[in-house]
């Protein structure tokens, strides 16, 4: 049997289980492989793909060693990018290991969508075995399938997505601007209270921070010494970016907006909150915490931090700023 | 932009944009290598090297008062990751065009400047943009002149807009272009850039 056909029993599998739309398998740099479930145009396999494989990519650029998932939710669906060189499987992973036939790059990855409601904890252990399977085959067989550099042209598009079933539908558009505002210091304060008072709730907080469109930071909490400012700024760009195009990923599949993503590590957490056009992002340790528990109280703090930036894009201060006089002459050292 | 009173920051977003292969990742290398901070960048990149999603780096100055952070992207170039471009240029207060000099490559960069367009739509027109013809080193084949080039965009319609030759892996011109997009973005500061010793 062809390595295709293979895969796309063990993905119906996975579509059979109760609420999965869709499961897609793509090669890292974002080269769909196989699917399962219907797509509406051969512009929504690639954008999806190409998507969910930069939300991939630096789902394993900030947690290289322990990414267990990475979840997208909004209020009509969710969609679940999963490492097929997953840390759960760790009995294959030696075996594979031993074999000299596995190594620690993240090749490939499944993309599930499914109805809100659905139970998670039941698709990962009804998926586990698909996906361990899907993972044997592809190894085994030593194809890369990796996508072609610069530009499609026609032919490659269909002969990449031959086995795909497709029905077309309308265009989509999401624009994007440029964007200027000003913290007053209370702001800047109530924002810092909010995180502090964050960090007192959650023991095991590694940092939190609010990103504003664009991907500014405009208040943070570091807790953990091994997280500096500096890393601090790319974690909070990767993480607004990353925000942004799941955003764009959860528009296409589903015509709704991104509300949450949870990274979930071997060791800890982290969320990332939409509060409009900003985020609010957190990693947690997961000693002493409970995720449903977490869940419970990050909206709380969202919804204040959602107050006080809407506040703050409300009292812009409309003094002239003088940013001669603030910044002198510079020298970029 | 956003201006930060309490740690008296001023925060800044320039992103590298234009065609696959053009030369954005090396320009922002550049830079970077010139200040010293080459290990402050950062790459999400595909399992060939080309950039996938984008490079971020950040270069933070301290002012008389206030401090200037610059947040520093570049886009990706390579069509198959087209629907990430917006994420990485959103918020954006100056845009480095960064195009291939060489005139077989003309389609590619009008291709990437019309993308540009359509996703800013009329607000293009008041954003500063630095155009950087890039590989003027490179002696195979013709290459597009600034006049020639100017002529296929509206280039009169911009009210931030300049054009220069650079050679990225070389660094000339890298340096010239960023100055003169921070010299759009404040029209009141005089910026210089100094290595590291």
């Amino acid at each position: 049997m062809h390595l295709q056909e293979k895969i796309k029993i063990h993905l119906d599998q996975i579509k059979q289980i109760k609420g999965v739309e869709n499961a897609v398998l793509t090669q890292r740099d974002g080269n769909p492989i196989q699917s399962s479930g219907v797509w509406f145009s051969k512009d929504e396999i690639f954008n999806v793909c190409s998507a969910a494989s930069a939300i991939f990519n630096v789902g394993i650029h900030l947690h290289p060693k322990d990414l267990k998932y990475i979840l997208i939710e909004g209020k009509k669906a969710k969609i679940l990018i999963a490492p097929l060189n997953s840390p759960l499987h760790s009995s294959l992973n030696k075996i594979l290991e031993k074999q000299m036939i596995l190594n620690s790059n993240h090749e490939f990855f499944v993309a599930i969508t499914a109805q809100p409601n659905v139970n998670l904890g039941g698709i990962f252990l009804q998926t586990n075995e698909c996906l361990k399977k899907i993972k044997t085959s592809l190894i085994t067989s030593g194809e890369s399938f990796k996508p072609p550099l610069i530009q499609f042209d026609n032919q490659k598009i269909q002969n990449i997505i031959n086995g795909f079933d497709i029905k077309e539908n309308e265009e989509f558009n999401l624009k994007i601007s440029s964007f200027s505002l000003s913290f007053s210091e209370n702001i800047s304060i109530e924002l810092r209270k909010v995180l502090r008072d964050f960090s007192l709730t959650i023991p095991d907080l590694k940092y939190a921070f609010i990103s504003i469109e664009g991907g500014f930071v405009a208040s943070k909490i570091l807790k953990n010494s091994r997280v500096n400012t500096d890393e601090l700024d790319n974690i909070s760009a990767m993480s607004y970016s990353v925000f942004q195009t799941a955003n764009r990923c959860s528009w296409l599949l589903k015509k709704m907006h991104t509300e949450n993503i949870l990274i979930d590590c071997d060791n800890s957490f982290q969320f990332i909150n939409g509060l409009g056009k900003s985020i609010f992002s957190s990693e947690i340790g997961k000693a002493r915490q409970k995720l449903g528990l977490l869940r419970l109280l990050l909206p709380q703090f969202s919804k204040k931090i959602n107050t006080l930036i809407k506040k703050a894009s409300e009292i812009q201060d409309y003094r002239t700023f003088d940013v001669k006089k603030l910044l002198g002459d510079l020298v970029i050292k | 932009m956003i201006f930060d009173y309490e740690d008296k920051i001023i925060q800044i977003k320039i992103v590298y944009y234009g065609p696959a292969m053009s030369g954005k990742t090396t320009t922002l290398k550049y830079l970077f290598s010139y200040l010293g901070k080459e290990n402050k960048l950062e790459s999400i990149e595909s399992t060939v090297g080309r950039t996938l999603f984008f490079d971020f780096g950040v270069l933070q100055i301290k002012g008389a008062e206030w401090s200037l952070k610059f947040l520093l992207y570049t886009a990706t170039g390579q069509d198959f990751y087209a629907g990430t471009r917006p994420a990485t240029l959103n918020g954006v207060d100056g845009i480095i065009f960064v195009a291939d000099a060489q005139t077989k490559y003309l389609d590619q960069n009008l291709r990437s400047w019309g993308e540009l367009k359509a996703l800013f739509g009329i607000e293009v027109y008041n954003l500063p943009i630095i155009i950087a013809l890039n590989k003027y080193d490179l002696e195979n084949g013709k290459k597009l002149k600034k006049e020639e080039f100017i002529q296929y965009i509206d280039f009169e319609k911009f009210k931030y807009i300049s054009i220069n030759k650079t050679i990225a892996i070389k660094g000339e011109g890298i340096l010239n272009s960023f100055q003169q997009i921070l010299g759009f973005i404040f029209p009141q500061l005089t910026i210089t850039l100094n290595p590291q010793i």
